[in-house]
Order: structure tokens, then C-alpha cells, then sequence
């Protein structure tokens, strides 16, 4: 067991100011409930290096997806701030941080929420359409992804058709397009069978062990605590504890593309993918 | 986002939701195709009236009349010289109207004389319904008026058109040489035409009248004008000259205002109905927003912007709006055609003229569609202003 503020000290000892991606300073989060305010977050104060795979666990209510949606930028702290590459997210206003988290990171959620008239392909391809390119840019974009998992033939469905464990991959893979430095999840496997569960998370490896990119999963599934390099467990608003799994972690920048993640042996087993 | 691509969007959600657009936009559609159908029916009432009291050329002409008080100059031909020359006059042409009576055969009838030279006939715009006009001013031709025909029992078919004899009664006023009331006869003239009147009345040539008698003062004069909009000042100056004038256009405008005033109450009517299509619409609207409150979540997450989420709005009830006011305006042009076509049909067969009394201008087209947007933006504002300040978790949490 290594006490909170010791293991940050750890992290910060090995960064150095290239490497630092998050730094969540003394974030308090009250939410008001009737008329009393419940504190949801202590104090909390985390920072997160570039290439990490980071997993926040604890018992239910105890603050995880609130820290994270406070680091997406979803979710304003009463007080502390959040700094992403050094910017403080919540001193813009709240188009500007959303145009700004967007560009370096993306949330994927436990369930799959759809822009129900549009179909798969449609759905991957807004944040695409969001960030200015055209349709046929866009859609390009979302059959490449779609083809990465092998999905094509689900581009012309509506989502909501679809079964929750193909519904997750599209989700993904929504989440994706972007080709964002920063993934976070919030129990992205909450929902899902352990076939399709064991899928998204060797995904988030891959993603993170592969390409570079920073992962940060909310989940209370004990089975994956190893695929972290960094285990944040929480207790009651607090950072209870913190699991260091590569002691010598060392900090990389991200490398090459999503699509790139075919070259490196993505396995897809389609007969259990399509249940 | 762009632009497009949020219309776009919107479409795709509009016919998503098939049955609930489509009966949003039937509700616009009846709002706006009421307003055509009253309005159209205000303008070709409107325009029946006034296509039949005066064309275009008729408002660039006046006429000169000898007043009931006996008070206005004569219409002499020295006088119709003094107002030739009056700046914008193109041209004065007068006329002598007598009562008369005529004799067909054994049949006889009391009926009135109209001296016209062919120029004062183009003047007066009236219409030949059968046969022609007569050749020269000085032909022993005449024309008869519809009503004088069926007096008479005159057939249709031209080649069986009779000649008459007429017996003017003379007037002091017109002719200070003949004797009063004296009855001058002119006999055998071919009846060439048939014109649309009711009252029963024969068009003599002028000189063939003017043969017979000693015509020195006439009892109407049109005038002509170049330039028909300065025909106010013209007429003032004629009337300074100590005439009396008569002109259509005075009619005219009365009627407009009438009509004016018309069309206003039919439009009273129309506004109703677009009241309750609007309501319908924004009601439409308000659901949709609720109904879409994740996705707007899912738009915020990522990352859409707040213009992106208020186009979203906008432009699904810029849609509903533009659809239904095109919609509308073509329905309820059909349904003016198709009411306009039944009432022909009965009035055919009753015997009765074909009318159109359903017009549509084109201006009434353009500040229809114009509003058909207005509306649009105006229902969407405050659901896309709602829709802008959700709050993301909130939004992406709301079933």
C-alpha cells in the first residue's frame, strides 16, 4: 500500500515537462442534492504521464466516474483545476473546452448513446462531420474504422438495432475517429457478456500498448487491474490507494494511427462478435 | 459542422419521425393553404370586377361629359381642338348619343343612336361578340347592342343579319339648326355586328349620322393621355378648362378599397388557422426537444458547438416551415383551381359565363414563402435556445 500523496510524488518523479498530460489539482466536487450539498470529491490531486494506462476502481458512489467526467471536462469542479498539456480546462468557457478536450481525448461510455435517425456509419462519422471535415471525408473515415473490426456489413443498421456488444464496438470506434491522444472509459464493459468484455479491454491495450496512447478506464472488474500500468483505487471521494504495476514506467508519446492497429494483430474473432 | 451537413441531419431526424413530420407539415401546409385559398379568392373577386370595368388602356383615357347642370362648356369641334393641345393629350375623340327609335321589317322599337367615328368605338373598348365593325365612318353599316338583338329576335348567324331604319329624335342642344324634336330618318342600314351589352342600343357611323344631321355640338369626348400616370394632371387641367370628367379609375380604386377591406377580413380568417398549425408546429418542436435531449448530449460529447446545436433546431423548423409554406401555397392554389372549375362547370351548365375568380399573385407567393421562413425561425428560437443550454451530463444521462 503506498499512501496517496507518496505515489504522486512517485509519478511526478519520473516526469518531466514533456511527459506530463493530466494534472487534476485539489479537485472538491459538491453535488446538491435537495438542500444539502454532498460532497463527491476530496481534495483529490492526481497527475497522469503520457502513455500511461491508468485504471480507477472502487465500490460504487465512490466518486470514480465523477473524476472522470471532472477530466473529460464534462463535469466542472466546485473546486480545484484540471490541466490538460498544461491548460487549464475549466478557465475556458464551455464551448472552448469542449472544442479543446475533443482535439486531444475521447470518453467512451458504459452504454452506447446514438444519434438515433443516423446509422452506423453516420454515428461514427459525426465527430468527424463536428470537426469540419466533409461527408465523404467523414464516411471514408468511418468505413476504414468499421473495416478495422470487420463491421462493414452493420454500416447501414441503425445502432439501436444492433446487440449491445456490436453496439460497444461501434461505440469504440465513434470514439476513435478523432485518433485522440487520451481515451478515457467510464465501465466501458458494464454492460457486455465476457467474451465481448475480454475484446474491449485487450482493444484498450492494444491501444495503449501499440499506438502509445493514454488510457484512463473507470471499471469495478477486478480481472483487469493488471492490464494498468497505474491502479487508482477510491473510497469514498478519496484516493484510497495506488498500485504501481510497472514501477519504471516509462513515458512515450503517442505513435502512428488508429487503422494502424490491423499492422499490429488485432484479433477478431467475428462469430462472437456479432452476438 | 457544417451548415449543410446540419440540414442534413435534421432531414434525416424529420423522416425519422415519418408520421409525426408529416403531419406537422400538413398542419403548416392547411395554415398557409387557407391563407392562399381566402386571399386568392379576395384578389380574383377583386380582379373580376375591375378586368371588367377597365383593361390597361382604360385607365389612360377619361371621358368629357356634358353635366347635369348644364353648367360645362360644350363639346364642340373647337373645343376638342383646345384640349388636343393640352402637353400628354394623345388624342380627343367625341361621340353624339340620341334617342332614336328603329324598324325592322314591321317590327319596331324605341332605342338610342350612338354617332361614333370608328376611333371613339377602339376608344371605348367595347367588345364585338359576333360580325364586325363597320368600314368607314361614313358606311351605311351599323352595329346593335346583345340586348337590342334579342328585342328584335335577331339570329345569330351573320348572314341573316337584317338592315333597319332609324328615326332620329334631334336635339337644340346638338343641332341648333334642325327643329326641335324633329325625326330625321335614315333608312336601310346593314346591321354588320353584334356588341356585349344588355341595354338595347345601335352604333351609327358618325358621318353617316352627321349626313342626315347638322351636328355641331357632341354630348361625349374620350380623351386619351400618353403618359397614364400623370392622367390626374391632365384631367385637372381639362376640368379647369370648364369640362366635366368622368374617369374609370375613380371606380377602380373604390373598388380596390373595398376589397382592401375584404381581402383583411378573409385574412382574419386565414391567420386562425396558421395560429393553430403554428401551435401545432411548436408543440412538434418542444417534443422533439425532449425526445432529443441525449442526443444532444451525444452532439455536445463530441464536441459539437452551441451554434452547431442551435442550427440543429433551427433548421428541423426552417424545414417544417419552408415544406408546409410551399406545400400550401401549391394547395391552396389547387383548391382555388378546383372550387373555380366546379362553379364553371354548374354555372355552364345553368347557362351561365365561365369566370376566373381565383387569382394569385405572384407577390402573394414570394411574402408567403418569405413568411413560411419567418415562421420557421420564430417557432424554432426558443426550443433551439433551450436545447443550446442543456448541460452535457445532463443531457447524455436524460431518458
Amino acid at each position: 500500500m503506498i499512501n496517496n500523496k507518496i505515489s504522486d510524488n512517485v509519478v511526478l518523479g519520473r516526469m518531466d515537462s514533456h511527459n506530463l498530460i493530466i494534472q487534476v489539482g485539489n479537485i472538491d466536487k459538491d453535488f446538491e442534492v435537495a438542500t444539502e450539498y454532498i460532497k463527491v470529491l476530496h481534495n483529490i490531486t492526481l497527475t497522469i504521464l503520457e502513455g500511461e494506462f491508468i485504471i480507477i476502481t472502487g465500490p460504487s458512489g465512490c466518486g470514480k466516474s465523477t473524476l472522470l467526467h471532472t477530466i473529460s471536462g464534462w463535469e466542472e469542479p466546485t473546486f480545484g483545476n484540471v490541466l490538460l498539456f498544461g491548460e487549464d480546462i475549466y478557465a475556458k468557457d464551455e464551448e472552448e473546452r469542449a472544442i479543446f478536450c475533443n482535439k486531444k481525448m475521447t470518453m467512451v461510455s458504459q452504454k452506447s448513446y446514438w444519434v438515433n435517425s443516423l446509422n452506423v456509419l453516420e454515428n461514427i462519422a459525426l465527430p468527424y462531420l463536428i470537426s469540419g471535415y466533409n461527408k465523404k471525408e467523414a464516411s471514408k473515415k468511418a468505413m476504414q474504422l468499421l473495416n478495422l473490426l470487420e463491421l462493414e456489413e452493420l454500416a447501414y443498421y441503425k445502432p439501436a438495432d444492433l446487440s449491445g456488444g456490436q453496439q460497444q464496438r461501434i461505440n469504440l470506434l465513434r470514439a476513435l475517429i478523432n485518433n485522440p491522444d487520451i481515451v478515457l472509459a467510464d465501465e466501458p464493459t458494464g454492460n457486455l457478456d465476457s467474451l465481448n468484455t475480454t475484446f474491449v479491454m485487450d482493444l484498450f491495450q492494444k491501444i495503449n500498448k501499440d499506438l502509445k496512447r493514454t488510457v484512463i478506464v473507470v471499471t469495478h472488474n477486478p480481472n483487469f487491474l493488471d492490464f494498468a500500468t497505474r491502479v487508482i483505487i477510491m473510497k469514498d471521494g478519496r484516493i484510497a490507494d495506488t498500485i504501481l504495476n510497472e514501477p519504471n514506467f516509462v513515458s512515450t508519446k503517442p505513435v502512428g494511427d488508429i487503422l494502424d492497429l490491423k499492422k499490429h494483430g488485432l484479433k477478431i474473432e467475428k462469430k462472437d462478435w456479432l452476438k | 459542422m457544417k451548415i449543410s451537413q446540419i440540414f442534413f441531419l435534421s432531414l434525416k431526424n424529420l423522416a425519422d419521425r415519418k408520421i409525426r413530420s408529416i403531419l406537422t407539415i400538413s398542419g403548416v401546409c392547411i395554415g398557409f393553404g387557407f391563407i392562399v385559398y381566402l386571399l386568392s379568392l379576395g384578389y380574383g373577386v377583386e380582379k373580376l370586377t375591375t378586368d371588367q370595368i377597365s383593361s390597361p388602356d382604360t385607365l389612360s383615357i377619361f371621358e368629357i361629359s356634358l353635366s347635369e347642370d348644364g353648367e360645362s362648356r360644350a363639346i364642340d369641334d373647337k373645343n376638342i381642338a383646345e384640349i388636343g393641345n393640352i402637353n400628354n393629350v394623345e388624342h380627343v375623340e367625341a361621340a353624339a348619343i340620341l334617342p332614336a327609335s328603329i324598324n325592322v321589317g314591321p317590327v319596331k322599337n324605341d332605342t338610342i343612336v350612338k354617332a361614333y367615328t370608328r376611333k371613339f368605338f377602339e376608344l371605348e373598348e367595347l367588345k364585338i361578340i359576333n360580325g364586325r365593325l363597320f368600314i368607314e365612318d361614313d358606311s351605311r353599316e351599323v352595329l346593335i347592342t346583345k340586348g337590342l338583338q334579342k328585342i328584335l329576335n335577331i339570329s345569330d348567324n351573320e348572314s341573316f343579319f337584317p338592315a333597319l331604319d332609324v328615326k332620329i329624335m334631334t336635339n337644340l342642344a346638338l343641332s341648333p339648326t334642325n327643329e326641335s324634336d324633329d325625326l330625321i330618318l335614315i333608312k336601310s342600314l346593314k346591321v354588320v355586328g353584334i356588341i356585349e351589352d344588355d341595354s338595347p342600343s345601335v352604333i351609327v357611323p358618325f358621318k353617316t349620322v352627321r349626313s342626315s344631321i347638322d351636328l355641331v355640338n357632341y354630348n361625349v369626348a374620350r380623351v386619351k393621355v400618353i403618359d397614364a400616370n400623370n392622367l390626374t394632371e391632365t384631367r385637372r387641367q381639362v376640368e379647369k378648362l370648364g369640362f366635366s370628367t368622368n374617369y374609370i379609375g375613380d371606380t377602380v380604386s373604390q373598388i380596390k378599397s373595398f376589397f382592401n377591406i375584404f381581402r383583411f377580413i378573409l385574412m382574419g380568417f386565414g391567420i386562425i388557422a396558421m395560429i393553430v398549425a403554428l401551435l401545432g408546429m411548436f408543440n412538434t418542436l418542444t417534443v422533439s426537444l425532449l425526445e432529443r435531449t441525449q442526443e444532444i448530449g451525444v452532439m455536445k460529447s463530441l464536441g459539437a458547438k452551441r451554434k452547431t446545436i442551435w442550427w440543429l433546431f433551427i433548421s428541423e423548423s426552417l424545414i417544417i416551415g419552408f415544406l408546409g409554406g410551399v406545400l400550401g401555397i401549391i394547395m391552396g392554389n389547387i383548391a382555388g383551381k378546383a372550387t373555380n372549375t366546379i362553379f364553371n362547370f354548374y354555372a355552364l351548365q345553368n347557362g351561365g359565363r365561365a369566370v376566373d375568380f381565383f387569382y394569385t399573385p405572384i407577390y402573394l407567393v414570394l411574402v408567403m414563402l418569405i413568411l413560411s421562413i419567418l415562421v420557421g425561425l420564430i417557432t424554432g428560437l426558443y426550443p433551439a435556445k433551450r436545447a443550446v443550454k442543456i448541460k452535457l451530463l445532463d443531457a447524455i444521462k436524460y431518458e
